[in-house]
């Protein structure tokens, strides 16, 4: 295959992914989602652990429902039993439906790799089929938090969250390590089952990125929109290469809204939401962080994840990593989050929505809205490239 | 017609507001995030009075026009399978003669001067749609 053939080749994504979009094809079809009761929840899980060799018999209490999140249904709730004390502990349950489509085996399997370095939940049981618990789902334990300052007002997800200079410089110091101590891990301790890693050929990080997105982008659209048929040929027009030691865990939405923090210490007790973890390039996880809807102004220089400048983060980065930010690749991966984002919100979120196939369509609809802040991002970005 | 539309969202509006939300228990952020969703949407169907279907027209106006000058780029004896496909889509509604131009650019992304003469036919289109969609929803506050 030449270069040309093998920047077209719209198979070439990583064979799990591939795996996990098959099977998702298959819930379309499914009728409207029907929310269970708590009660219902809480009895399922009373199953669950009956059957769950090292628990039997347990007794659940204080379930409620978390809101945020427009991806899992999510409960808390507390799980005794006889001799030992009450522990607090997270239901991350799959609707039929969401704004992006991902596998709880993955998220379990990076999850347990993680904890062991960073603060993250350990996913402690896994029902990956939904046979016991209804849906697919894992349980983690419960990390104390907030995403946001408790006396703050922002939106969704977020988007619009600010926080003051103290909290800021704090934060993003410890953002930063903790990112760098992610890829530092060695992808290959993921189980290859479930995640497989880019070959050595250089553009082939890169290509299964766009594979993957351009593939969630044409069966969840419903209209075309040409700009994005343009990021896409962009894209490919431009796939950089990913040199072995660039290889790294990408967490994939490693952002403000993202973390728990204690209020108090200003440290970060817990990185969230990794099931869109994949092996890939550094690059990707840089460029996301600094995605403008969850990112501020001030003074007219633009805060990454409303924490500190773009390029300071990158320097910041580079230095505590030893890695050697790339400003082209740099660019491209920013071309790709936001076709990333307008996918998720134009496409798979509206189409989950319409099937009423989530627990908060609402929030879906609502979360659609800003995939035309995206495109306005992402043209901006694709005009910046055409000028240089 | 009585009541009229912007009578019945501002009276939603103020029940919401009003009655419902603060009626939910603290305790219940799911119906609270919920309840506070509906009010963002009720904002938003304020803020734009009515208009999806000129709105609409207009998008569909633009992606015809779009279409017509791509198919325009090549000369009619120098024809390509996805300009055909284009062509043949003209038919259809304005989401499909969207997703046949988005086809058609990906189609041609190696050819340098097709794609060169398409880019700014394209990113113009994309920079008011764009403009357009963000100027649509604004009231969501997100940006």
């Amino acid at each position: 295959m030449n270069r040309t053939e093998t920047v077209m080749d719209l198979t070439a994504i990583e064979p799990a992914i591939a795996q996990m979009l098959d099977d998702a094809r298959a819930n379309r079809a499914q009728p409207p989602y029907q929310v269970r009761t708590d009660q219902e929840v809480q009895a399922s899980l009373v199953e669950f652990f009956k059957q769950t060799p090292e628990r039997g018999e347990v007794t659940i209490h204080s379930l409620r429902r978390m809101g945020g999140g427009a991806s899992k249904e999510q409960f808390l709730f507390e799980m005794s039993k006889v001799g030992e004390p009450a522990q607090q502990y997270v239901l991350r349950m799959d609707p039929l439906e969401s704004a992006v489509t991902t596998c709880r085996r993955r998220e379990a399997a990076v999850l347990n790799l993680a904890q062991r370095h960073m603060p993250a939940p350990a996913a402690l049981w896994s029902d990956v089929s939904g046979q016991l618990l209804g849906r697919p789902a894992i349980i983690t334990n419960f990390i104390a938090g907030v995403t946001k300052p408790s006396a703050g007002n922002s939106n969704v997800s977020g988007f619009g969250t600010t926080f003051s200079g103290e909290t800021r410089q704090k934060l993003s110091e410890n953002l930063v390590e903790l990112l760098v101590k992610l890829h530092d891990i060695d992808p290959n301790q993921l189980p290859s089952d479930c995640f497989q890693s880019p070959s050595d050929y250089p553009i082939q990080a890169s290509l299964w990125q766009v594979n993957w997105w351009a593939r969630a982008w044409r069966e969840d659209r419903t209209t075309g929109i040409p700009l994005m048929g343009l990021a896409e040929a962009w894209m490919r027009r431009h796939l950089p290469g990913t040199p072995p030691q660039d290889r790294v865990i990408v967490h994939s939405d490693f952002r403000t809204g993202n973390f728990l923090y204690d209020e108090q210490s200003l440290t970060i007790t817990g990185i969230l939401d990794w099931e869109l973890a994949h092996i890939g390039d550094f690059h990707e996880d840089l460029a996301w962080i600094a995605l403008r809807s969850w990112s501020t102004e001030e003074n007219g220089q633009l805060l990454a994840s409303s924490l500190l400048p773009f390029e300071e983060l990158c320097a910041r980065y580079a230095e505590l990593s030893g890695r050697t930010v790339n400003h082209q690749t740099l660019h491209f991966y920013q071309v790709l989050a936001l076709y990333k984002c307008a996918t998720i919100c134009l496409a798979t979120s509206a189409a989950a929505a319409r099937r009423q196939h989530n627990h908060q369509d609402i929030v879906l609809t609502w979360l659609a809205t800003a995939g035309h802040s995206f495109l306005n991002d992402l043209h901006s970005l694709l005009a910046e490239a055409e000028s240089k | 017609m009585i009541p009229d539309t912007e009578l019945r969202l501002s009276a939603m509006l103020r029940a919401m507001q009003n009655i419902v939300l603060p009626a939910i228990p603290a305790d219940n952020q799911l119906a609270i995030e919920q309840a506070s969703l509906i009010i963002g949407n009720l904002v938003l169907l304020q803020d734009q009075g009515g208009r999806e279907a000129e709105v609409q027209r207009g998008r569909a106006a633009k992606i015809n026009t779009l279409a017509k000058a791509l198919i325009n780029l090549d000369p009619a004896d120098a024809r390509r399978p996805s300009l055909d496909a284009l062509a043949a889509a003209m038919s259809l509604s304005p989401e499909e003669i969207a997703i046949a131009i988005e086809e058609l650019i990906l189609a041609e992304c190696h050819d340098e001067p097709f794609f060169a003469a398409a880019w700014p036919m394209i990113m113009a289109s994309g920079h008011d749609d764009a403009e357009q969609g963000r100027n649509w929803f604004k009231a969501t506050g997100m940006w």
